[in-house]
């Protein structure tokens, strides 16, 4: 029981967490919040993830949660990396700016006061 | 110097080439007065030693990678007016004599002149190099669709038309293949021209590692994804 109001807790966080970024990324909001209330489903009721389990040839429910967890930490881990190469390419058009612009200094006559 | 056009610039990317770069630049200069030398970030003399030579140099404050070099030398030579781009590596792999060669092919209505090691000289090249570039351009052809002899010949030559379509999104060596995918997705008019590749210690240590050419592939697979 103790366990479950901690379970409990965290997923109400993360609830409350995806619902504030909303607006800057509506469908991972959706997608978390989704993820986190099914969570707290199988946290009040184990036996019913094991019905579940059973019902696509699984045999106890805490595989089914593991399977699931590895399987979405793996797009969530896709997800980020091309996110990162994403605004990695904004940093390389960014330096690549920076240079030209300075170089532009450097070659322009110096102002006559 | 030989007749080629003022308005032609040679842009060469440079990490730490301090070693070999004032002797590049004075021996490209021969051949070709405008010279841009884009330091990628280099932790040596490498800068100083082009400015001394001659070479115009645009600095990156960090290190980027060889596609973002030659795509900042590429838009630097472009705003300075430049009718012809010509790419060239720093390490001094590459015969500054054949950039007349490539210019005077793209005479007869061609965008883009890619030079070939293949089609044309290699000196002391090692087996497993020449197994790899061979690999490259089966990978080349099955990504493009352009069935070119040499993948990853840092020596080509381009009109202004053609570099003003070039957009490297590929900062690091996979730009290699970018360029054949843009000149293939543009409708580029290409031509091989044969080169000559001298393999030296020095270029051989500088070059990029065989197994880089696998994070090559990743980086393809997974730009593919981003478009």
């Amino acid at each position: 029981m103790i366990f479950q109001f901690i379970a409990s807790g965290v997923l109400l966080c993360v609830v409350l967490y995806a619902y504030t970024q909303g607006r800057m990324a509506p469908k991972v909001t959706a997608f978390a919040i989704a993820i986190a209330l099914v969570g707290e489903y199988f946290v009040l009721f184990p036996d019913h993830a094991m019905n579940v389990a059973n019902s696509v040839g699984i045999g106890r429910g805490v595989d089914l949660i593991f399977y699931v967890w590895i399987l979405f930490s793996l797009v969530a881990l896709l997800n980020l990396h091309l996110k990162l190469r994403v605004a990695n390419e904004r940093f390389v058009s960014l330096i690549r700016e920076l240079a030209l612009q300075r170089s532009e200094v450097a070659d322009s006559p110096p102002h006559r006061q | 110097m030989n007749d080629m056009p003022d308005s032609v610039f040679v842009v060469i990317p440079a990490l730490n080439e301090a070693e070999v770069v004032g002797d590049v630049i004075e021996q490209v200069r021969r051949e070709c007065p405008n010279v841009v030398l884009v330091n990628d970030g280099s932790t040596d003399d490498t800068a100083a030693r082009a400015r001394l030579a001659g070479a115009q140099v645009v600095s990156h404050a960090i290190n980027l990678g060889q596609g973002a070099a030659l795509q900042t030398g590429i838009t630097y030579a472009l705003r300075l007016g430049a009718s012809h781009i010509v790419t060239f590596d720093a390490d001094g792999q590459h015969d500054p004599r054949q950039i007349a060669t490539l210019i005077q092919s793209l005479g007869p209505g061609f965008d883009v002149a890619l030079g070939s090691r293949f089609k044309g000289t290699t000196i002391d090249m090692p087996l497993k190099r020449r197994i790899v570039l061979r690999t490259a351009c089966w990978v080349n052809y099955a990504l493009t669709g352009l069935q070119l002899s040499d993948a990853h010949n840092g020596l080509r030559a381009f009109t202004r038309s053609a570099a003003q379509r070039l957009s490297l999104r590929q900062a690091g060596m996979a730009h290699a293949t970018e360029i054949v995918a843009q000149v293939a997705r543009h409708r580029l008019k290409y031509v091989e021209v044969p080169v000559t590749i001298r393999y030296t210690a020095y270029s051989l240590a500088k070059g990029q590692k065989l197994s880089n050419s696998v994070n090559i592939l990743i980086d393809l697979l997974l730009k593919g994804l981003l478009r």
